[in-house]
């Protein structure tokens, strides 16, 4: 690595109406490193890097880009300066190819020489590589795909400092690895890579050097040999966070709440995605079911809510065949749902907190007069919820639009479990939230369980898994591949298994 | 949702307002009716006119007589009926755009009875006349309903061909079977028996249709803001998939829905026959339909709101009849209409929208 300082940033400051944005910041990238920018959600991390690509213009602090002092209007200029950046919400026009959007908005480009613009984005893909047809269009590729177009159009534009706003938060852990290996190959070529992210795992994979933010303020800066996940964690949270088992104590008991047998259910595209999967759920205990989403995981869970045709097989709950019961029977037998779209499914953005917090209860006698809702029942209830599961939000009255990942998903939460179900199904609960967040959730799952709910976790996050689960399953191609005690099961198992390489072993399940 | 770039300097930007408070409900309205007015003054000003003069004529024939507020009252009732009735639908995002049939159908019922049903007291044959066009309009609606649910069929096509279907039913009705024989060549039924009329009150024309419309937007807007079936309902019209998930069965509620909108749509029908023209008769609710929808839309599918609108619309009306008299073209008479539902459309946006230049705050 060389120590050439290709970014300096100088006691910069933002404040927006409501909040310090960022305070004092310095932050330093060199030339051939990838250089990880951690933080909590809010912790200003977008502001610093949108005043380094002229997004935003800083009330304070100055900017010098290899030992030259700049000063930058608009991206158009800090793209000049070789800083390109890769937004968390991709910027391409979907009817146009890769080709076109790569060119797209260069002013010196006036006529499309297609053969030569093709041979340069290939030389392009190659010398990174990446691995993209130039004349794809857009709207046929996958999200990682159009990630690599963004990329690309970056480089076609000759930026050697790249910065990447959360990159890795809409990829499969395979696309996060082939990302990092285009990143280290930019590295490798003198290139100062940037990359924005409150996941740990990914710092200490990826990261060459680690700057931290907290609540607008730079923490520190360290290389990466020279620190840990714990102590990351503790300088992101600003406290002690465990990144230990959560569920400790073994509550399993004999008592089944769910038992799924030989079920069979097909997706949107009337493809088997769940193939005669067999498990039992036990009362007090979480059963953590690993595996890469798109397996079946999201049509699972719909046709355990009856959300979504059956096409074979049964569903009993606590020893009842529910196998034709509505949502509404369901719901009412203490099954609770926390799917994992948030605000298409789960939720209403444009309307209350109130509203959203009633979404399972309206019905219920004490909020109910004859079919006149008690409002004011309602708002209370909403009150406590915000009040008891430490939900940060204007009020009851308060739009769900306005608040954080963590927060709405508490709401969800505080609404799923205020019934005390018996059976709690849990999609990617903690997907996108931050540490804090994510420790809340689990805190609350770890309760229902003590409680007696049974828990079905579907994650992709191992660690979860391994911090939650009393038992672990993996599903690989709509099947089970096997269910143990999480005593009994090892990392490497569940890689393979999840690979669709080897069973884990254990019960069998069809 | 922390991250949406910010990005272009220096532009204008609409901003979605999160919630509207009540006193601009009724202030954009107002200014927009008013802008409306001072917009046309131009054009008047530009004819030669006095737009004085001429706003003076049109609200005097509005508003200045009982006979004039009397007019814009009977011209307000289907209106509101119809407006009414499809807003309820549209809370739900179902488009039922067959007002219009559903009226003519509610028409063609009440027609039925009071025609056949004879000999028995007035309150006997209105109810059952009331009673046949709400099921039979109700029904009529549940076509696109019942296509929407099963197979998916776009319930604003079905429901536009179904208004041809209907219009053309009465046509064929009044010339056909039900033509009255000692009515020369005219396409009408007979005229209703007594037993089958609605009483005008205070020597105006207005008649019982206008405590129907106030009930049914009463009852509506009770039934949309206090109660669990209008929880429902706005919860299908945000996001039905969140609806399922919250286990309100969406199809039951479609069909439910679309059945009570087009009754009160078929009741405007039976209020116009047997309140104003006591037969059933060619043109007998011109328009209606398509005015229904724009009200509804214009009152932003508010029960109460569609009740103001639809006033606002009679008044247009009888207005715009008044000033024809002071020898204007007709088209001035529309433009002047034209302009102020304009401006109130566009209002609707401020209302929804800030306007602001790109700076600091982001909601
Ligand atoms: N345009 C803006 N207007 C007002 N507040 C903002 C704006 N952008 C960011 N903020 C606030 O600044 C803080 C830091 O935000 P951000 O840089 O997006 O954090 P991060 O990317 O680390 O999650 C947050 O409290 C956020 O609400
Ligand atoms: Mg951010």
């Amino acid at each position: 690595m060389s120590t050439q300082a290709t970014v300096e940033m100088k006691g910069i400051c933002k404040e927006f109406p409501s909040t310090l944005a960022n305070d004092q910041v310095d932050f330093t990238a060199y030339a051939g490193e990838i250089h990880a920018l951690l933080g909590e959600n809010g912790a200003g991390k977008s502001t610093l890097m949108n005043i380094l690509t002229g997004v935003l213009e800083q009330d304070k602090g100055e900017i010098w880009i290899r030992k030259k002092r700049v000063f930058m209007k608009s991206p158009k200029d800090a793209l000049s300066l070789g800083i390109g950046m890769i937004y968390q919400h991709f910027k391409l026009v979907k009817p146009f190819t890769v080709a076109e959007n790569i060119v797209l908005g260069m002013e010196n480009v006036r006529v499309l020489n297609k053969r030569a613009l093709e041979a340069q984005v290939r030389e392009l893909s190659q010398e990174y590589k990446i691995d993209l047809n130039p004349f794809s269009f857009i709207w046929q590729l996958s999200i990682g795909e159009q990630q690599r177009v963004e990329i690309l159009k970056v480089l076609y534009r000759r930026a050697d400092i790249l910065i990447l706003d959360e990159p890795t938060a809409v990829l499969t852990p395979e696309e996060v690895k082939e990302l990092f290996q285009t990143l280290r190959s930019m590295a490798k070529k003198g290139g100062t890579i940037i990359f924005i992210t409150h996941k740990m795992h990914e710092v200490m994979e990826f990261a060459d050097r680690i700057t931290v933010l907290r609540d607008g303020r730079l923490i520190g800066t360290m290389k990466r040999e020279e620190t840990s996940e714990q102590e990351l964690a503790r300088l992101m949270v600003g406290r002690e966070i465990s990144t230990g088992r959560r569920n400790r104590e073994n509550t399993v008991k004999s008592q089944e709440q769910l038992r799924v047998k030989d079920l069979t259910v097909l997706n949107d595209k009337r493809v088997k995605a769940v193939d005669g999967l067999s498990f039992q759920l036990f009362a007090g205990e979480i059963l953590g079911v690993a595996g890469v989403s798109g397996n079946g995981q999201k049509e699972l869970m719909e046709a355990l809510a009856g959300l979504r045709p059956r096409a074979g097989g049964q569903i009993f709950m606590g020893g009842q065949d529910i196998s034709r019961a509505s949502p509404r029977e369901r719901m009412d037998q203490g099954m609770a749902f926390i799917p994992e779209d948030r605000y298409g499914f789960a939720l209403v953005p444009s309307m209350t907190v109130m509203e959203n917090a009633s979404l399972k209860c309206y019905r219920d006698s004490r909020f109910n007069r004859g079919g006149v809702l008690d409002y004011r029942g309602l708002e209370q209830q909403a009150r406590e919820f915000i009040k008891e599961f430490e939900i940060k939000v204007g009020g009851p009255k308060s739009l769900v639009q306005s608040m954080s990942g963590g927060n709405a998903q508490k709401l969800i939460l505080a609404r799923e479990t205020a019934r005390e179900p018996s059976v709690i199904l849990a999609s990617y609960p903690v997907r996108g939230l931050d540490i804090k967040a994510t420790e809340s959730i689990h805190q609350i799952l770890v309760k229902e369980k003590a409680r007696g709910a049974g828990v079905l976790l579907i994650s992709e996050d191992l660690d979860e898994i391994f911090q939650l689960s009393d038992r672990v399953a993996v599903m690989y191609e709509g099947k089970l591949m096997g269910i143990l005690p999480i005593g009994q099961v090892t990392l490497d198992q569940i890689g393979m298994a999840m690979a669709g390489a080897a069973r884990l072993g254990g019960e069998d399940d069809g | 949702m922390m991250d949406k770039e910010r990005r272009g300097r220096g532009s204008l930007r609409l901003i979605r307002r999160m919630d509207i408070p009540g006193w601009l409900r009724l202030a954009v309205p107002a200014a927009s009716i008013a802008g409306g007015f001072l917009f046309s003054a131009i054009f008047l000003l530009g004819a030669g006119e006095s737009p004085l003069e001429v706003y003076g004529v049109m609200l005097q024939g509005a508003f200045g007589s009982s006979y004039g507020l009397g007019e814009t009252v009977v011209k307000m009732i289907p209106l509101m009926l119809v407006s009414v009735g499809v807003s309820f639908a549209f809370k739900m995002q179902i488009w039922n755009a067959g007002g219009e049939g559903q009226l003519h159908i509610g028409a063609a019922a009440a027609t039925f009875i009071i025609l056949n049903l004879k000999g028995y007291d007035r309150k006997t044959t209105l109810t059952a006349a009331f009673l046949a066009a709400f099921f039979c309009a109700g029904l009529y609606g549940l076509i696109p309903a019942v296509m929407k649910v099963k197979w998916n069929v776009n319930e604003l096509i079905t429901c536009l061909m179904l208004n041809y279907v209907g219009t053309l039913l009465i046509s064929w009705l009044i010339q056909g079977p039900w033509k009255d024989p000692a009515g020369f060549a005219f396409p009408r039924t007979a005229k209703f028996p007594r037993a089958g009329e609605m009483p005008a009150f205070f020597g105006t024309r207005i008649h019982a249709g206008v405590v129907m419309g106030l009930l049914a937007a009463l009852l509506l807007w009770f039934i949309l803001t206090r109660t669990r079936w209008g929880f429902e309902i706005q919860l299908i019209g945000a996001n039905p998939k969140v609806a399922e998930y919250a286990g309100i069965p969406v199809k039951r509620y479609i069909l439910a829905v679309m059945f009570v909108s087009a009754g009160i749509a078929g009741i405007a029908g039976m209020s116009e026959v047997c309140g104003i023209t006591h037969r059933l008769q060619a043109n007998f609710a011109a328009q209606v339909g398509p005015s229904g929808m724009t009200i509804a839309y214009l009152a932003q599918c508010h029960p109460l709101g569609a009740v103001l609108v639809s006033f606002l619309f009679g008044a247009l009306l009888v207005g715009g009849n008044s000033i024809q008299k002071l020898g204007l073209p007709v088209s001035t008479v529309q433009m002047i209409q034209g302009s102020i539902l304009f401006f109130v459309a566009a209002g609707t946006m401020f209302m929804n929208y800030q306007i602001q230049w790109k700076g600091g705050s982001r909601e």
